[in-house]
């Protein structure tokens, strides 16, 4: 086992708390800006699904070259 | 039961039965206040007037001690440097070459900038960590007394119920309900409406555990002895508080103890909020320092609020603007999920090592020590590399994704090829 | 029957019925990705006996999968976190 996969797996094992937080804090924010301008449940289902998606995206982001160093490899051979 | 028939095996049981029954009878530990807040040694030390006023946790102090620690190995590493390292300058300098390798590998030759930021954070989370399983921590503290923990209850409970008085006359008010609360039987009380203030304070002492101690003094250790060492505040408003006309007389003590809760000196900083919130903050905000350096101010501000798609048509346009605004949540949230994560895990390993002491003593306490020891480093590393690879995701052009050997060529792609590629692997899934 | 179940709840109090739905929540937020944690690196190091070669692919993605079960636990513990606090 090589530094590179050392490293790949440190990468992975922050994605868990990353995924929560994202939808976490879209679901604040919705919450909050509910709050505010007094439209209670409509912002906070947007800033839910914001925050999934962006949970998704940010982990995409985290992800995809590791999948693609994979696949890269398994052309390769 | 093959098992059975190995001595290694009969004596690890017998061991912890043994352990089982020491702890039970002579060495009891009792469970100790678990807050989320770190505890205040010095309340309201330095006023700041309009900031509000500088309190000394027991995280900070801890913090103070570990960067103490780290100053004095580096002054005693560089006092005497030779060429062949040898004794402490071996040690961190075999130290410093892992984590240059680790910046080298994922973020390149041209990384090394990051190198200061990603070390310092990496050894101040794990000196921190690793400090905090030494004796000593959450173990020897001053004592807060049974008055002042009853005070506090009844303050915050009339505060809450009586918002419009001021304090004094809230807790007056509350004082006096308590004392007609106690003074009803089973039945009574439990009949009592639950927006009652007396019952109120009365269910927030019954959570509250007090530690007893067999002598008077400021400093103690936590009580680790064969006498009863704890009883519920509740309990002790009942029989060791003297009430007159309605409102508190006096407190009383049993004879030659000391009731209260152990403050401790030594906290690991990490398991309080503040500090790891103020080092992902320092990170996220050297990330971003070193993305608009490299990009140049509104190329980097494009990544978040992002209007080139519309050249390309309105759909385009609006699905990169989209995908801006993903961008700047995720960026929030990375703050977020570093703060909770290091939080998160290093107080739940305290909260675990209290449990694993307060069931058994001794013997079940020693394999999650080695636990700890694990998850304090892998934290550590994982806030480093993490902090790492943001950075190196920051200085790359919109449309790459972090890593060195690919980008070289591939900068500066179109954003639906980038797509294109995710939706690829995606489907590889 | 229901009128033991209605004393039995009196007697456990608000407080205990949050404690019991925290225990709840945490506990079986955690079965779940234990059981799948489990199964993930089983079949992981199944493939890997077939497959040797394979070795760092099978790795990598057994790790992410293990990144999306750990991630259910944690919404537990929010989930846990936010019934005992708020």
């Amino acid at each position: 086992m090589d530094r590179r996969q050392w490293l790949d797996i440190f990468r992975l094992l922050g994605l868990g708390w990353y995924v929560v937080t994202a939808i976490g804090v879209g679901v604040a924010a919705g919450i909050f800006i509910d709050r505010w301008a007094d439209t209670t449940p409509i912002l906070t289902l947007v800033g839910l699904g914001l925050g999934i998606l962006a949970a998704f995206w940010g982990m995409l982001r985290m992800v995809s070259p590791l999948l693609k160093r994979n696949i890269d490899r398994k052309e390769d051979r | 039961m093959g098992l059975f028939r190995r001595p290694k095996f009969l004596l690890a049981i017998g061991l912890v039965i043994v352990s089982l029954v020491v702890s039970h009878t002579i060495l009891r530990f009792p469970f100790p206040f678990i807050s989320i807040k770190p505890e205040n040694l010095g309340k309201e030390l330095i006023p700041l007037g309009p900031i509000g006023d500088f309190n000394l946790t027991n995280t900070i102090f801890s913090s103070w001690v570990a960067i103490a620690v780290i100053f004095i190995l580096a002054y005693f590493t560089t006092r005497k440097l030779g060429l062949v390292p040898r004794g402490l300058q071996n040690f961190v300098e075999a130290v410093l070459s892992w984590l240059l390798g680790l910046v080298d590998s994922i973020a390149g030759p041209k990384g090394r900038r990051f190198f200061p930021l990603v070390a310092t954070i990496f050894i101040f989370v794990i000196v921190n960590n690793w400090m905090s399983l030494l004796p000593g921590f959450a173990t020897v503290g001053k004592i807060e007394s049974a008055e002042e923990v009853v005070h506090h209850v009844i303050e915050d409970k009339a505060e809450e119920a009586e918002p419009d008085l001021s304090l004094t006359e809230a807790v007056y008010k509350a004082e006096h309900e308590l004392e007609v609360f106690l003074e009803w039987d089973d039945a009574e009380r439990a009949a009592a409406p639950t927006d009652h203030v007396g019952k109120q304070i009365y269910t927030a002492l019954e959570g509250r555990e007090l530690h007893i101690w067999d002598e008077v003094g400021t400093f103690r250790v936590m009580p680790f002895a064969m006498h009863e060492q704890s009883m519920t505040a509740a309990e002790y408003t009942e029989d060791y508080i003297d009430f007159k006309d309605g409102h508190i007389e006096d407190f009383r003590y049993p004879e030659g103890q000391q009731v209260g809760l152990l403050i401790p000196f030594f906290r690991n900083a990490n398991t309080g909020l503040n500090t790891t919130l103020a080092i992902a903050l320092i990170a996220m905000f050297f990330v971003e320092f070193w993305g608009i350096r490299s990009l140049g101010l509104f190329r980097y501000a494009g990544k978040f609020l992002n209007f080139s798609g519309f050249k390309r048509g309105i759909t385009t346009g609006f699905i990169d603007f989209f995908v801006g605004i993903l961008e700047g949540i995720s960026e929030i949230a990375r703050v977020i999920s570093f703060t909770f994560r290091l939080f998160g895990n290093m107080f739940a390993g305290e909260i675990l090592l209290f449990v694993m002491m307060f069931l058994i003593p001794l013997a079940l306490v020693v394999p999650f020590y080695g636990l700890e020891l694990f998850v304090g480093f892998i934290q550590a590393t994982i806030f480093a590399v993490l902090t790492l690879m943001f950075a190196a995701i920051a200085v790359t052009a919109h449309g790459d994704h972090g890593d060195h050997e690919e980008h070289s060529e591939k900068s500066g792609h179109a954003e639906v090829e980038a797509s294109a590629a995710e939706e690829a692997t995606e489907g590889s899934r | 029957m229901i009128e033991l179940l209605g004393m039995i709840l009196a007697e456990i109090g608000d407080e205990g019925l949050g404690s019991i739905g925290t225990g709840l929540a945490m506990g079986l937020g955690a079965l779940g990705p234990g059981l799948g944690i489990g199964l993930l690196v089983g079949k992981a190091m199944e493939a890997l006996g077939r497959n040797p070669e394979s070795e760092s692919a099978v790795r990598a993605n057994m790790i992410l999968g293990i990144a999306f079960a750990e991630a259910v636990a944690i919404y537990a513990l929010v989930v846990a976190v936010i019934i005992k606090f708020v």
